[in-house]
């Protein structure tokens, strides 16, 4: 049966990074409106440096990083949430689960 | 982007969000036609775009179906252990495959699951009965109905099929760059005996775990277009917030039968694809 922590659980980062990067997406789509310029994704350290600078394009990308994350933190708390829960096996599967998508990422890089 | 555009962005990508929440899908076939053939981007960008948006429309609308527990959790979980595997395989055998006969015998893949489920009612088991047939796990959960205000306690059987049918979904995915809910959706639905809503809410669940890998791809090359992407990404959260509200209080069967048609619709796609009359799916 599913546990009500882990409902909890799962809701509350689903709805943190759904609400964070929705209201940083905005805020950099507002500030290139008022200042267009060309930029693609920026390494993690350019971004942190444009965002104090005031580039848009940084403060889009940041929240596109936080979007992204959020399915990877999901998987992170289920298997936190399942080892509180004593459900080892399902700890087994949520590393796993982590696990091919790390090998997904540098089979395709 | 001019204002014109980046309205018609946000507007394709809600209509996709929307579809995507309701249907348990990521709402890819939708968004990648609009930017590619309406919009006139390059597939590329597009592509881009829309693992944000798919990631997004998961984000989006499970948020709001685990809050209200129409998402089996471990379920999911399951299942992504085999989607993932199928991805790495899908993307390393589509170097090798002909993208027109593998569109073809996804049309007909389609078209069998929506013709079956247009055909046979839905049918669901006691948790109890699924612990008599002696599957490995127990997948049993139970959600509260919004609209008729029951509690719904189901079995999860067929666990191993589901598995099977996860590997190739996510094969498909990791091939012809789709996100793999129109498989997952229906194997729940039939194979594994989940109902409709049930079903569609843990799809959405997992479609973002299965556009995670692309997505950050994609992100660390550079080929993620910052704006277009954060644009449609917040047309599919709006489209997603209507989608969800909307199931929640629509019966099961009506979307089954709305998934059914819709499946159709992608299978025709597929075959004008294969027929090399269509680029841009």
């Amino acid at each position: 049966m599913a546990s009500q922590r882990m409902n909890r659980t799962m809701y509350m980062v689903l709805v943190s990074g759904m609400v964070l990067s929705f209201a940083i997406m905005i805020l950099g789509l507002v500030m290139y409106a008022n200042n267009p310029m060309e930029g693609t994704t920026l390494p993690f350290d350019k971004m942190l440096d444009g965002i104090v600078h005031g580039n848009p394009i940084a403060v889009i990308d940041l929240g596109i990083v936080i979007l992204i994350a959020t399915p990877l933190v999901r998987i992170i708390a289920a298997g936190i949430t399942f080892g509180i829960e004593k459900d080892y096996r399902f700890v087994g599967i949520s590393i796993f689960v982590l696990a091919m998508i790390i090998l997904a990422v540098f089979i395709k890089l | 982007m001019d204002p014109v555009t980046a309205l018609l962005i946000i507007a394709f990508s809600i209509v996709a969000g929307l579809i995507g929440s309701l249907l348990g899908l990521g709402g890819g076939l939708i968004i990648i036609p609009a930017l590619t053939l309406a919009l006139g981007f390059n597939m590329q960008e597009a592509v881009g775009a829309s693992l944000i948006g798919v990631i997004a429309t998961s984000t989006g609308a499970a948020s709001r179906y685990v809050q209200q527990g129409y998402v089996n959790v471990k379920l999911g979980m399951l299942l992504e252990t085999t989607t993932t595997i199928g991805s790495i395989i899908g993307a390393i055998i589509a170097i090798y495959t002909d993208q027109k006969i593998l569109a073809l015998v996804f049309a007909v893949m389609l078209s069998y699951s929506a013709i079956y489920m247009l055909r046979k009612p839905e049918r669901t088991i006691s948790p109890a009965s699924a612990e008599l047939d002696g599957q490995m796990l127990d997948l049993s959960c139970t959600y509260t109905d919004r609209r008729t205000g029951k509690d719904v306690c189901y079995g999860v059987k067929g666990i191993k099929t589901g598995m099977g049918a996860g590997l190739i979904a996510g094969a498909t995915s990791g091939m012809l760059g789709i996100g793999g809910g129109v498989i997952k959706v229906p194997v729940m639905n039939t194979c594994m005996f989940v109902p409709m809503k049930a079903a569609t809410a843990t799809s959405n669940f997992m479609i973002g775990v299965t556009a995670l890998a692309g997505a950050v791809v994609y992100y660390s090359y550079g080929l993620i277009s910052p704006v277009l992407a954060a644009t449609v990404a917040v047309g599919v959260i709006m489209g997603a917030f209507i989608g969800t509200h909307l199931t929640l209080s629509s019966e099961g069967t009506r979307l089954r039968t709305y998934f059914s048609l819709f499946l159709i619709g992608i299978a025709v796609l597929m075959v004008l694809k294969a027929a090399g009359l269509l680029e841009a799916v």
